[in-house]
């Protein structure tokens, strides 16, 4: 999957949306809707929960409110209020209850707008040499896309800091592709990234592998292929 | 030589999948302590009580015990005892349910001093037919809490969906050696 | 309120005479829980301060373990399982009443008879039988 997507087929920027204020019921439509909605969009929009965004979605008693509300430096700001409570010309709005085509309808024209703004950009970020990377958080479905290299990898980054080559050496997943998988999720706001000079904290071990300490790689090794799982 | 043994527990509400997952897996025909359910809310003919145990035989010399817990709140005693010096816990909900993300929250309740240190994964079960909560939900749900484990949606009629998640839980304790 | 069958339901009057029958008949008896096989008490009586919805989830899975480990042994179904601690004793019974897979468990002092508890428990499964 992740290789059809560099083999010279068009790549689409990465936009990240950060949900504020909103009810579990908005969130999950929110979620749905750009999952079935992403071929209709030019850009993959990733909702992320903290750290840097590109566009904001608020949950507003009226639009107006939305001034003064944001915070940070969102390219757009797109407020989400109950119907009937009136648009304000300032804001991009959209009313409840959340409508996929309306929504869809929002999100092209902010693709529009933004494409339009001269430097500005969701491109990865560049990482110090011999970084070490953990995840803060399980990556989305939308960006995981049920593929089994990148669910695996994102395991690989869950308990420790570990760096791109243990990475590619301990997934058996090549470089390039577990590069472009840590610049993907650096864009979701989710992914610590520490320089080398920082001594990591090593992780806690769970009770069974305190009391097992001859549970090794070739332990897991061993488990893995009794089981069937062999992935490479 | 000794006989080293694993230990991997699938937890989760009533229907969502354990005694199934472990039957994917075992090399034996599972021991379940299923009786017969009393409980006309439940929808089941049968619940388990006790415990559901499977093995997987590793070869040389090791293998993996596959231990199922009871599904209902009533037996949250067991939870802790099965879990007990666990290599691994699988989470498995039942999206069709009333409210997953509250059967969730109760497991992460019960298991709340173990997960910190625990190899855990959560499999989202029935997605197809309610996408609703989305598998985000769960994790922003971990996440409020300061976890993070694997959630995937699973048919965990498929082997290898069991697999995965064996495999997820597998690499974190890999990680922590 | 979990809502039971409509099985269980007739069961509860004869469940209620039951334990308290036991109770009383059995001297040293602390407490008795009497259990549906998937863990919902059905009555209980006695003195000491249990908590019957959890003693009765306790002992089902118990008897479901034992009914587990004499399959497993080819040695037919349960009938009884004595947990015997420091302090006292848990002596259950696997009653079949009625089609109903039933626990019923006394909770006793050291002092008292093995024997005469499980000859009462027996007598117990019979009358509730034929209530």
């Amino acid at each position: 999957m992740s290789g059809e997507a560099a083999t010279g087929s068009h790549v689409k920027r990465d936009l990240r949306l950060r949900l504020r204020n909103l009810s579990d019921h908005d969130l999950a439509k929110v979620n749905a809707f750009l999952r079935i909605g992403r071929e209709r969009l030019q850009c993959d929009w990733n909702v992320v929960f903290d750290g840097e965004f590109d566009v904001l979605m608020l949950g507003v008693e009226e639009p107006g409110a939305v001034l003064g509300m944001a915070g940070g430096s969102p390219l757009a700001t797109l407020c989400v209020a109950d119907a009937g409570t009136g648009r304000h010309d300032a804001v991009e709005s959209l009313a409840r209850p959340l409508q996929y085509e309306a929504l869809l309808e929002a999100l092209s024209a902010l693709e529009n707008r933004i494409a339009s703004t001269p430097a500005l950009s969701a491109v990865p970020r560049a990482f110090p040499p011999n970084a070490r990377f953990r995840l803060l958080r399980w990556p989305s479905a939308d960006l995981l896309q049920r593929d089994r290299d990148r669910q695996r990898l994102a395991s690989f980054l869950l308990t420790r800091l570990v760096g791109l080559d243990e990475l590619a050496r301990l997934s058996h997943v090549d470089k390039p592709q577990c590069a472009e998988f840590l610049a993907l999720l650096s864009t979701t706001g989710t992914l610590d990234v520490v320089a080398a000079a920082a001594v990591p904290e090593a992780p806690l071990a769970s009770t069974a592998q305190a009391n097992h300490p001859e549970l090794d790689a070739n332990h897991f090794a061993t488990i893995r292929h009794g089981l069937g799982l062999t992935w490479r | 030589m000794a006989m080293t043994q694993h230990k991997i527990v699938f937890s989760g509400p009533p229907g969502a999948g354990k005694t199934t997952a472990i039957a994917m897996l075992s090399d034996i025909p599972p021991v379940v302590t299923d009786v017969r359910n009393t409980d006309a809310g439940l929808g089941k003919e049968l619940t388990t009580v006790g415990l559901d145990f499977g093995q997987a035989d590793l070869g040389n010399g090791q293998c993996v015990r596959l231990f199922g817990t009871p599904g209902q709140l009533r037996f949250d005693f067991m939870w802790r005892i099965i879990a007990t010096d666990a290599l691994g816990l699988v989470i498995l909900i039942d999206n069709t349910r009333p409210d997953p993300l509250d059967d969730f929250a109760t497991y992460l309740d019960a298991y709340a001093d173990l997960l910190p240190t625990i190899n855990c994964a959560v499999g989202i079960g029935r997605t197809g037919e309610c996408p609703l909560p989305t598998v985000d939900q769960f994790s922003s749900l971990l996440a409020e809490r300061g976890l993070a484990f694997p959630v995937l949606p699973v048919d965990v009629r498929r082997r290898e969906d069991v697999l995965m998640l064996i495999d997820t839980v597998l690499i974190q304790a890999e990680m922590r050696t | 309120m979990t809502s039971l069958s409509t099985l269980t339901t007739t069961l509860l009057q004869p469940a209620r005479q039951t334990a308290q029958a036991l109770f009383a008949e059995v001297d040293g008896a602390r407490a008795v829980v009497i259990a549906t096989a998937d863990g919902f008490d059905l009555a209980h009586a006695g003195h000491q301060s249990i908590d019957p919805a959890r003693l009765a989830a306790m002992v089902s899975s118990v008897s479901a373990l034992g009914d587990a480990a004499s399959r497993e042994t080819g040695i037919g179904t349960p009938r009884y399982l004595v947990i015997e601690s420091s302090e006292g004793r848990l002596v259950v019974r696997c009653m079949q009443v009625q089609e109903q897979a039933l626990v019923a468990v006394v909770l006793t002092d050291k002092s008292v008879t093995l024997g005469f508890v499980l000859s009462h428990l027996s007598k117990a499964e019979q009358l509730m039988n034929a209530a």
